[in-house]
């Protein structure tokens, strides 16, 4: 007897391929090696997603401390306790106001500069892009200390050079969160300007040439052909930054650590205070289910969206 | 055929052959340590600043000539270290055999059986007993004293001469103090802000700690360490007595730390510093303060003040206990303490060293730390002490932010809170 010369996927054949035809124990035994090439990276996917969401969802159900010896189930009492502590529902209502805001002047601002580069000035648009995206590229940890000085009072140079005296933005209950909001988009608006301007240089000429043609002025050229066409584009930039600013933590505990007072306190960063400063496993891992289903939810609303837009491109 | 059994073994081969390494690495972390001589090795983990990290790195010679024991130092930062600890220990294994803790995690480590009780009791010859009692718990001393460190007032004695007034005694007569300070021209005029709170979130325990108990607050715990209720009245007070002091401060105040003041008391630009001595160090005697040989520390008025410090514990996990408890020990030496109060600036825990004439020359305030140690009061450091603290300072920040209503108003809501959480 020979060995075959001709591997399955040379012959055409496929593990699990129903259209050919051999015994169920055959065809497993062909396509074994495959499954344990993947077998690796499904342990892996296991090991770091699964097993911690697992053990997240049982410690939500448990009093459970941090290093602590022993838990006990308590039922749906954190989940109990999430609907009925104030300071998380402050800090939900601070976190959607952060996010809400930032992100809408980010799109705005990117928008701004997206068009102004390929409109008039397309060919420094490449050197722009670069100087644009340095904010993007800084730790958000080096960004909140730096902009901490900048706003010092007494030392900083933009309160100075503002004018303010003895007054801080972000050591202000009113104005923290304000503050916090124009770091946020100072950083990030470089990332959806890169990706509105792809979005923009995506646009087929031809498209723009055969719109100004039928004469179309430059207000019906950008509601009628530009905004349609990088609507989808558009949703993906909102869905990355709504999506990671719900989640902000090292900029907001950097610049203001979540204060005055509970001014700047967004979800992650209760949540942090919950797990490693009270140690409170089991609320902190209630807190962090029911912050990823809202998260899943925006998610969902804006994916819809983004079918939509392109059905409406389609 | 044949060809699938080869991929098969391969493929089990590959799997199996890097699991095997992973397992062989991960078996020698628990395993004991030694010395290149042969002798034990710890490994030992501290605060990443110069009087923790310089000062231990500066004694490790010493130590390994004297016993041979080798010492293996990790400096960690302040923020996310308690999570290292809890992490280590929950894993059971001896990451450290050393650690540098903060004192009022003492009672959560111990009642977890995390940290190994002081056995030689010559370990704590010479340390203040005020600064040993920091880590009792349950009865037991489960950490040698490595700083001490008292919340008190740095004050200026050129502003207070000038206008012809002494420190505060009392809490009232510090209220009574403010708008004298405020509503002088020549202060006004200079820019001189009467005090600086580190209104910090952070920072709010510190704060009510030391106005609670100089008003006659009770001890937050009783000798059991279990809490006791917060006096609503006295807390009332000590938010009142807080309140003013932040009108005082520079628009700073609600994101002042334990670093930012100090700097502004330095720059010159506050008459009253509310801060712990250990913060400061010898920093206000260095050539570009604008306090050099006019300022003074004591007691918060009334007397009592947050009480701070760390010490070093053994893991109970450890497998060179020993060794380590004799490196904890060996630190805490007249002599250690001594050349690492010289040459890093630690604040003593030796008694003898609190009066030392060559530390002196660079933190002449040192007695005054001394003083205020005998009437300070600890915070939370019973097994729920994370909770508790956390509890007092987002209360207290809540409430200086105008978040929380009135000083009774926030008072009700701290008392109905660590009731709750006792």
């Amino acid at each position: 007897m020979t060995t075959p010369k001709i591997t399955a996927q040379q012959n055409g054949r496929f593990p699990g391929d129903r259209k050919h035809e051999g015994s169920m124990r055959q065809r497993a035994y062909a396509a074994a090696p495959w499954y344990v090439m993947v077998a690796p990276a499904i342990a892996l996917i296991a090991w770091l997603i699964a097993y911690p969401f697992v053990n997240t969802v049982i410690l939500s159900f448990q009093e459970a401390r941090f290093g602590s010896v022993g838990t006990s189930w308590v039922g749906l009492d954190n989940y109990v306790r999430v609907f009925n502590d104030g300071e998380l529902q402050q800090a939900y209502v601070t976190t959607a106001i952060l996010t809400v805001f930032s992100v809408a002047m980010q799109l705005v601002l990117a928008w701004a500069l997206a068009l102004l580069l390929w409109g008039t000035a397309r060919k420094v648009s490449t050197v722009v892009r670069v100087l644009f995206a340095i904010p993007m590229l800084l730790s958000p940890v080096a960004v909140g200390v730096v902009w901490t000085v900048l706003l010092h009072p007494q030392y900083g140079w933009l309160t100075a050079g503002l004018g303010f005296v003895n007054f801080s933005p972000i050591s202000s209950p009113d104005t923290a969160l304000i503050s916090l909001i124009l770091v946020e988009t100072w950083q990030w608006t470089p990332f959806m300007f890169l990706i509105i301007a792809a979005g923009l240089n995506s646009i087929p000429e031809e498209t723009l040439e055969a719109a100004r043609l039928d004469g179309a002025g430059p207000v019906r050229l950008f509601t009628s052909v530009i905004w349609p066409l990088t609507l989808p584009v558009t949703l993906v930039a909102i869905l990355f930054r709504g999506l990671d600013t719900l989640k902000a933590f090292d900029l907001p505990y950097n610049l203001t650590g979540g204060g005055p007072g509970t001014a700047t306190q967004t979800i992650a960063i209760y949540l942090y205070r919950q797990a490693f400063t009270r140690f409170d496993q089991g609320y902190a891992s209630a807190i962090a289910l029911v912050t990823t289903v809202l998260m899943a939810l925006v998610a969902i609303i804006i994916l819809a969206l983004m079918r939509r837009a392109e059905r409406n491109v389609a | 055929m044949l060809n699938n059994h080869r991929r098969a073994l391969a493929a089990t081969v590959a799997l199996v052959a890097p699991a095997l390494g992973l397992t062989a690495c991960s078996a020698g972390g628990g395993a004991p340590v030694t010395g290149d001589r042969g002798d034990a090795a710890i490994s030992v983990v501290t605060l990443q600043s110069p009087t923790f990290q310089g000062c231990i790195e500066a004694l490790i010679p010493g130590f390994t000539e004297e016993t041979g024991i080798e010492v293996n130092l990790t400096a960690i930062p302040y923020d996310g270290m308690l999570d290292k600890y809890q992490t280590s220990f929950a894993a059971g294994t001896a990451t450290y055999d050393l650690l540098t803790i903060a004192f009022q995690w003492t009672g959560q480590f111990a009642a977890n059986g995390f940290l190994e009780p002081v056995a030689d009791e010559g370990a704590l010859d010479g340390v203040a007993q005020t600064l040993a009692n920091q880590y009792q718990f349950a009865g037991e001393q489960f950490a040698v004293p490595y700083n001490s460190a008292v919340m008190g007032y740095f004050y200026r004695t050129d502003i207070l001469d000038r206008l012809g007034v002494d420190f505060p005694t009392s809490q009232e007569e510090l209220l009574d103090l403010l708008p004298i300070l405020e509503n002088d021209p020549e202060l006004q005029a200079e820019g001189i802000f009467p005090t600086s709170v580190m209104g910090d979130k952070t920072q709010g325990m510190a704060n009510f700690n030391s106005v609670y108990h100089s008003l006659g607050g009770p001890a937050f715990e009783n000798e059991n360490s279990q809490p006791n209720p917060i006096d609503v009245d006295i807390a009332t007070r000590a938010y009142e007595s807080l309140a003013a002091q932040v009108a005082a401060s520079p628009a700073s105040v609600l994101t002042g730390t334990f670093a930012s003041t100090p700097a502004e008391f330095a720059a010159g630009t506050v008459v009253l510093l509310p801060a712990f001595n250990g913060s400061v160090g010898s920093s206000f005697e260095s050539d570009e303060s604008a306090v050099k040989g006019n300022y003074a520390f004591t007691a918060t008025p009334g007397g009592a003040g947050d009480l701070g410090g760390w010490g070093n514990a053994v893991a109970a996990s450890s497998t060179q206990k020993e060794a380590a408890a004799k490196f904890a020990a060996y630190i805490a030496t007249p002599e250690a303490d001594l050349k690492c109060a010289l040459e890093f600036g630690k604040p003593p825990v030796s008694e003898a060293n609190f009066s030392n004439e060559e530390i002196l020359v660079n933190i002449p305030y040192l007695p005054s730390v001394f003083e205020a140690l005998k009437t300070a009061t600890p915070r939370y450091a019973g097994e729920n002490a994370g909770t508790l603290n956390d509890i007092v300072d987002s209360i207290t920040s809540q409430f200086l932010a105008g978040q929380l209503g009135s000083a009774a108003d926030a008072a009700q809501e701290l008392a109905d809170q660590i009731a709750a959480a006792s």
